[in-house]
Formats: structure tokens, sequence, C-alpha cells
């Protein structure tokens, strides 16, 4: 099998795709067979970088996020990065031909203000960053329009992108590029809209609001346009996931154009005096929002305590909450919940076994059935679980995770949160998958049958269907002869059917004592 | 977004709309600017920006400045007033009637100050530049109000705030008030915006509103959760109901007393919530923990603290309960802890002991701390004794002394 057939046969797009292709089928575990690979990929790719193992063994896998930054680079990317440079300096030469007069301690200010506030950035609900950056660059705009200085903007836009200094460290020579002359790019097409209008508008708010809004508009476009074309030829990322990416930021985006907007006007009229008053509320929510990244590792840490008591009294229960929570957030992202509800979905799955620390230790892993007080005894875990949970603020709404109760499918009541027929969907299926005292991990195939056989009585049947959908998306599998941690038993649990885990067997018990 | 979150974001976008039909049905007239910086107010009445050990600061500070610049004095009057009665009757139902009325009375007064001192320096001012005075009386104006809600709570609790932390909150409130009354008037004739310029110039106070409000719910969720985790050993019976809160709001009391730091105090605080999560790990029934047992619960939970970097402070504040304030018959410890830690230690220690043998009945208080006196001179720090004591006569529980 030649690899220009395995290409033509394949229909491959990427040079990624292929590696991890012969990864799988050449010989997964062959150094020398990806490599071989790799220069077959660079046979039948046009403008490919060059590839070596090293570079292979740092390329993602298909299920880790990438950072922006290690997004391996392609010839094509490069020259295209080169290309935007050089228009940039075109525009820049042009911007100059028709300045008379520049005013250099604004183009220092400026430059000065975009590099704090770009330092600056607060995370909203969403999820999604935002910074005053393109803010002062459109107050920039507005400024040098007074001044009839159409390069003074493409000047401050141009420092700013070659200020990132990771891109100096790491000698990235073609994003600096890029980001220089996209920099200078999306500032110039702002500046030519707001030359487009006659000076006097921007005396007079509604009209300087407009102009701020239209060259809003003009540099995002030429942002995202040069962002999807970079994008594509360095690893053929579609154009649609960029705006995927950028859509929930774009409605923060106008509103900042505006304020810019008038920042501009404002400064022009008032002068630097309101520099300070503008960044100083700017640093000081941005050095908040860094106590709360603090705080947030602390309260983290107090949840890791939490699992540290449970290890303590119990492995399987410390291991099998994290496990929870990991299922718990696979469904919340499959279903598209925000990431606050995720998050919150995430911590009451780590305490919703919180109970069980009062609960005795030789009844957690008792072996064999529990009898009527021992069975309540451990059931009061569930009731103080509830308890504590509902004293936590943020957990209160989804407190019910706790409880088998509240955590069976109700078709009827439509106001009932999901977040508990998440956790206990989640929970069933680790249960079932998981080696205990008294039985062996069964199979992920039973499970999901067991699941699905449930789903619409016992557990929600979307729910269900999201876990199952998530594992498939990660390629995990879980259960028999797929456990990460082992278990060293002095008496080799049992092969039997489902039931629930860490409770012993109150499958029986629970029909014993209804 | 929370639906909190998202009320606010409908109220700004309600405020801009506003003035936007203002503008274009009566630009000339006062009554766009009535409405708008009343509604401001009401708007900045719901939204505060919180910091730890001090009164909350509403965003209506900053609109007190603007009003300020566009009314004279009895417009100023009026709008506030009409505007903090519809903030009240706005509130939270979980806010009664009487704290509503004493909220509205103290938000009047600030709103005086507000307006006396914007007048005060102006007129004091008077021979000087106009952009001085203009500037200077802005900073002012945003200043005085912030000064009053700090003093007003520090009279009743008869502790100042922090001088020096937690003033970001000060500082966006100040500098976005004096920039929101520029943009609304100008500075010497330039720049005038109208109602424009508070409303888009609240955008920088309202990101960092958004930050306070985050760092808030994380804070209470944070504390919420070591309050869960510290309340497990006591509702499965291993420690009394509240133990782990009295010992904390002791231990925080002491520690003020013996001029521990901030940082100090609130792992002191942390450490005391949580110094006895290790009974979970005990394994017989509850009632019967022993005497010793204790020993090796504090160790435990010592161990399970320090499994965190965050936490392994605190962890080493529990361990350090393990040991005596000194060893009997040998002159040093071996491996002694950092004094401060063996300070906290040693109030931990102390805090702990006594709601034991106190049962944190007020009757039994005096006679638990005269057993702590009386026992062996190595069990306890005597400084940390003298500390509690002075406590408890704050709280009218004066030691006989036999």
């Amino acid at each position: 099998m030649t690899s220009p057939a395995l290409s033509r046969r394949k229909g491959l797009r990427s040079e990624r795709e292929l590696i991890l292709l012969a990864k799988e089928n050449v010989c997964p575990s062959s150094h020398a067979d990806v490599k071989w690979c790799c220069a077959t990929a660079r046979w039948w790719r046009w403008f490919q970088a060059p590839v070596s193992a090293d570079h292979v063994e740092a390329l993602p896998t298909p299920f880790e996020s990438d950072a922006p930054m290690d997004r391996p680079e392609s010839r094509a990317s490069r020259a295209f990065s080169y290309l935007i440079l050089a228009g940039g300096c075109s525009a820049l030469v042009v911007g100059a031909l028709n300045t008379s007069k520049l005013d250099l301690s604004a183009v220092v200010i400026f430059t000065l203000l975009i590099a704090i506030a770009d330092r600056s950035e607060i995370e909203l609900p969403g999820g999604e960053n935002v910074s005053a950056s393109t803010m002062l660059v459109l107050a920039s705009v507005v400024v040098f329009r007074a001044e009839s200085a159409p390069v003074g903007p493409m000047i401050v836009s141009a420092i700013f992108g070659a200020l990132y200094l990771r891109h100096w460290r790491e000698r990235q020579w073609s994003k600096l590029a890029f980001n220089v002359g996209m920099g200078v790019l999306y500032a110039g097409g702002a500046t030519l809209v707001a030359f487009a209008f006659p000076a006097t508008w921007l005396n007079r708010p509604g009209q300087l609001a407009t102009i701020g809004v239209l060259a809003a508009l003009a540099a995002l476009t030429i942002n995202l346009s040069l962002l999807a074309i970079v994008d594509y030829l360095a690893d053929g990322r579609k154009p649609s996931d960029l705006l995927a990416d950028v859509r929930p930021m774009l409605p923060q985006v106008l509103p900042f154009a505006v304020l810019g907007a008038f920042i501009g006007s404002l400064y022009l009229n008032v002068g630097s005096i309101i520099v300070p008053l503008l960044i100083a509320p700017i640093l000081v929510a941005r050095q908040v929002f860094a106590t709360s990244l603090q705080l947030k590792e602390t309260e983290d840490s107090a949840v890791r305590t939490l699992i540290k008591a449970l290890e303590a009294k119990d492995r399987y229960t410390a291991g099998h909450v994290e496990r929870v929570a990991t299922y718990a957030v696979y469904i919340g992202e499959e279903l598209s919940l925000g990431p606050s509800r995720v998050e919150r979905l995430r911590l009451a799955a780590l305490m919703h076994d919180i109970g069980k620390l009062i609960v005795p230790n030789h009844l957690l892993n008792k072996p064999g059935k529990l009898t009527a007080d021992e069975y309540a005894e451990v059931k009061r875990h569930e009731d103080i679980s509830i308890e504590l949970l509902e004293s936590i603020d943020f957990l209160a709404p989804v407190a019910p995770s706790a409880s088998s109760v509240f955590t069976d499918y109700k078709p009827t009541d439509p106001r009932h949160p999901i977040e508990p027929y998440i956790v206990h969907v989640a929970d069933a299926y680790d249960a079932m998958t998981s080696t205990r005292s008294y039985r062996k991990a069964l199979p992920q195939e039973v499970a999901f049958a067991e699941l699905r056989e449930k789903g619409g009585t016992q557990f929600h049947p979307i729910v269900v269907e999201a876990l199952i959908a998530a594992l498939d998306t990660r390629d995990e599998v879980h259960g028999a002869d797929h456990e990460t941690t082992h278990e060293q038993w002095a008496v080799p649990p049992p092969v039997v059917g489902t039931g629930s885990a860490g409770l012993g067997d109150l499958e029986a018990t629970k029909k014993a004592n209804p | 977004m929370s639906p909190r979150r998202a009320r606010v974001v409908l109220l700004v976008l309600l405020a801009a709309l506003t003035t936007a039909v203002a503008e274009l049905v009566d630009a000339q007239g006062m009554w766009p600017t009535y409405v708008v910086l009343g509604a401001g107010i009401v708007i900045g009445e719901l939204l505060e920006l919180k910091s730890e050990g001090r009164a909350a600061l509403p965003l209506s500070f900053a609109v007190f400045v603007v009003a300020t610049r566009a009314f004279d004095n009895a417009e100023f009057i009026g709008v506030v007033v009409a505007a903090e009665i519809v903030a009240m009757l706005l509130r939270p139902r979980r806010v009664d009637i009487a704290d509503r009325g004493i909220l509205l009375a103290t938000r009047c007064i600030e709103a005086a100050t507000t307006l006396g001192a914007a007048r005060v320096t102006a007129d004091a001012l008077a021979d000087t530049s106009a952009r001085v005075e203009l500037l200077v009386a802005l900073a002012a104006a945003a200043i005085v109000p912030i000064v009053v809600a700090d003093v007003i709570p520090a009279l009743e609790v008869r502790r100042l705030p922090p001088l020096i932390n937690t003033r970001g909150a000060d500082l966006a409130l100040v500098t976005s008030g004096m920039l929101m009354a520029i943009g609304f008037q100008g500075l010497d004739g330039q720049g005038e915006m109208g109602l424009w310029g508070p409303v888009l110039f609240s955008i920088p106070l309202l990101a960092a509103w958004y930050s306070f409000d985050r760092l808030d719910v994380i804070r209470r969720t944070y504390d919420q959760t070591v309050q869960a985790l510290g309340a497990a050993p006591e509702l499965g019976g291993m420690a009394s109901l509240g133990h782990g809160q009295r010992v904390a709001r002791l231990c925080v009391e002491i520690g003020r007393e013996m001029d521990l730091s901030r940082g100090e105090l609130e792992r002191l605080r942390i450490a005391a919530l949580l110094h006895h999560l290790g009974a979970v790990c005990l394994d017989g029934t509850p009632q019967h923990v022993r005497e010793h047992e204790w020993v090796a619960v504090a160790s435990a939970s010592a161990t399970m603290l320090s499994a965190t970097d965050t936490l392994a402070p605190v962890g080493e504040i529990v361990g350090g309960t393990v040991r005596p304030h000194r060893t009997p018959r040998l002159p040093t410890i071996a491996d002694p802890l950092p004094e401060r830690t063996a300070l906290s230690s040693q109030i931990l220690q102390v805090a702990s002991d006594f709601d034991d043998l106190s049962g944190s009945e007020r009757a039994l208080s005096a006679h638990a701390l005269q057993q702590m006196y009386s026992g062996p001179a190595w069990r306890y720090d005597g400084r940390v004794l003298s500390a509690l004591e002075h406590v408890l006569e704050r709280r009218g529980v004066t030691l006989t002394r036999v």
C-alpha cells in the first residue's frame, strides 16, 4: 500500500487527519511508521510546513483543546501572514502620505492605554473574555479623525500588535507579522469609515455614535475575515467554527464601540485628564477579577479537602464522586448548558455524597445485605447531603441532586431542574461501571442498555442519550476491562447484575424495606 | 446569565432607551434629565460594590456626583428623595420596613453631604481656574459620601474599616462619578455630551460592579462550602452542633485582641471551622469518641487540609493543636512550628477546649475559664487565656478570682 494511494482513497483534507489515521492503521506504536506517514503527507500537501517526528508528538490529540498559540502553521499560513504585513505597511505608507501633522503624545497615550486594557481582560457570564482594547482603538480613530491624521490609529494598532511578547520570546515571526499587519488593516478600515463622514459629525452625539458603530463593524469584518483565512490555511479550520467562537462576544462589541467613540470625543475636548478617570475602574475590575480567580482556587481546594476526607473514609467513594463530576460535566456540555450551570453541576456532583462522611465505615463497604436499621442509618446520608447543599446558596437550586427520591425521573413536573437528573444518570453509570467489594464492574454496553431501558421511568431519557453521545464523542470506554483504578481485593468480587454501588445491595434491601 | 444580572442588563438598556427618547422629545427641557438621572439613582441603589469588612457602596453615589452639576439645590433634593423612595419600594421583600426606612434616611444624609461637599468646595476654590475648581469639587462630591458610608456603621461596631485594603471600590466609584459628570456638562465649556455622557461612561463602572459581584458570589460560596464541610461531623453527632461556628467566632475575637493580621485571622477562622473534620475517619459510633481520639482527629484534619497548597497553612494551624504550649520537663519542643502559626494553633486549642468545657452555655463560661487557668501551665499559653478573658468580659462574663 503506497502512501499516495492511501491519501487518494481516504480523500483526506488535512495533515493531522492523515497522521492520526496513520497512527491507527499503520502501527500506532511505531515511531518510524508515523515518521514515514508524515513524509508522505508532505508530498501530497501544498505549502506544507516541514514535519518532524517531534512535531508529530507535539500535535494535540483530537480530544484536547488547542491553545491558539500552539496551532501548527503551514507554509501557506506563513506566506499569508507576511502578505498581510506587506498590506499593512502599504496602508501605513498611504496613511502617512495623507497626514500632515501627527500628535505623537496622543499616539503614546493611546498605545499605553491599549496595552494596559489588553492585559485587563475580564470574563463575562458566557465564558467569553472582554477587554477595553477595541474600545480604545476606536477612541483613537475619533481623535485622529479630528486631526485629519489617518496614520495615527494605524500606528497605535501596529505597536499594540507588536507588543505580544510571547511571539518575540518564541520567535514566532510570522504570527507577529500577522498581528501587526492585521492591526494596521483593521484600524485602517475603521479610519476609512470615520473619514467618510464630515468632521462636524464628531460633535453631535447621535452622529458620533453612528460613526462608532460603523467603524467597529468595518474593523470587525476585516479582523474576522483575516483570522478566518489564516486559520483555514493553517489547519483547515472552517470559518463557521471561528464565527461560532466569536459570536458570544459580538453583543459586547457595539456598546464598547459607541463608548470608544465618545471617549475619543471627550479626549479631544477635555484633554488627557480623562485618561486616569477611565483607566481606574478598568484596572479595579481587573484586580477584583484576579482576586476572584484566586478565591475560586481556594474554593476548589476546599472541595478537594472534601474528596480527601471521603478518601480517608472510603477510597471508592472519593474516586466515585470525581468520576460522577466528570460525567456530569460531559452531559452538561453535551446539552449546551452555560458555563455557570456546568460549574454548578460539577460542584453539586462532587458534593452529592458529602453526607457519606457521617456513615460508619463498616457499613459503607459491607459486602452483604444491610439490615433494616443499617439501611436507615445509611440512607440518612442523603438527607444530610441535601441539607448541606441547601446551605450553599450557589448549590441550593440543585440540592435535590443528592437525593434518590428527587432524582427519579418525573415527566409530569416541567419545573423540575435538570441537574439532579444529570447527577443521577452519571451516578448510576459510574456505579455500574466500577468494581465494588460485592460486584465486579459491568461492561459499558450493559450499562448503556440498562440506562436506556430505564429511560423515561427512572432516568431522564434525554440525559441518558447525552451521556452516551458525550462518551462516544470522546471515545471513552469504561466498565469491565476498562477500569482506570484497580483495587486489590482479598476476595475477588463476583460478577452479578446491576445494583447500587457504595451502599450495599440496596435494591434487594429496598424491596425488603419499602 | 443569572436572572439578577439579566435584570441589570435590561435596566441599563432601558436607561439608554429612555435617554434616547427623552433627547428626541424634549432635548432642551429639564424633565429628561430628571427622569434619566432619577432612573440612574434607582438602578444605582439596586447595584452595590461589596467589599469584605465594609458596608456595601451603591453605584448611585456616582450618579449623585452628576446630579450636583445637573441640578440646583432644590432640584437635587427633590430628585434624590423621590428616586430613593422608589428604590426603597423596589428592594427585595426580605428587607423589612424598618430597615428600609433606616436605609432611606442614611442615603439621604449621604446625598446631602455630597451636595454640601460639591457646593462648599466650589465656593472655596472660586478664585482658582474653572478647571481646577470643577475637578476638585467633583472629587470632593465623590469622596464624601463614601467616607460617611464608612463612618456610620463604624460608630455602631466601634471599629474603623481597613484604611488601605478594599479601597478598589472607592477608586472605581470616585473616578467613574467624575467621568460621568464631566461627560454630562464638559469641562471649560467643551465636551458636553448631555445625558449620553453619564449613560455611556457608566459602562466601566458596571464592569467593576460585575467583577465585585462575581467576587462576592465566589466568596459566599467558598464560605458556605467550608461551613458545610465543618458541619458534617456535627450533623453526624461527632461534635456538638454549632461547635465549629462558635469556635470560629471566638478565635476571631481572640485573634483581634492579640492583633493578628487579616490574613492570619482568616486562616484561623477556616482552621476553626474545619478542625474536627478528621472525626469522620473514626470507625466507632460518635458518642463513644474517646478523649485521646481527638488528637487523632486533629491529625487527620491537618492531613486532609495539607493535601492542597492553598489550605496547607490552615492544616498547619490545625496540626499544631495536638501539641501543648510547652512540653513538661524538656526546655524545647523538637521541630517547633513558626511562632505565628504556633500562636494561631494555641488560640484554636483554647477556643475549642473552652467551647467543649462551657458547652456553649454562658452560665458555665466563667467556670470553664477558671478550669483552664487552673490546669497545667504547659498546656495553654497564658497570653491567649488572658485575651480570652478580655473577650468574655466584653460579653459580660466576669471571672471571679479565687
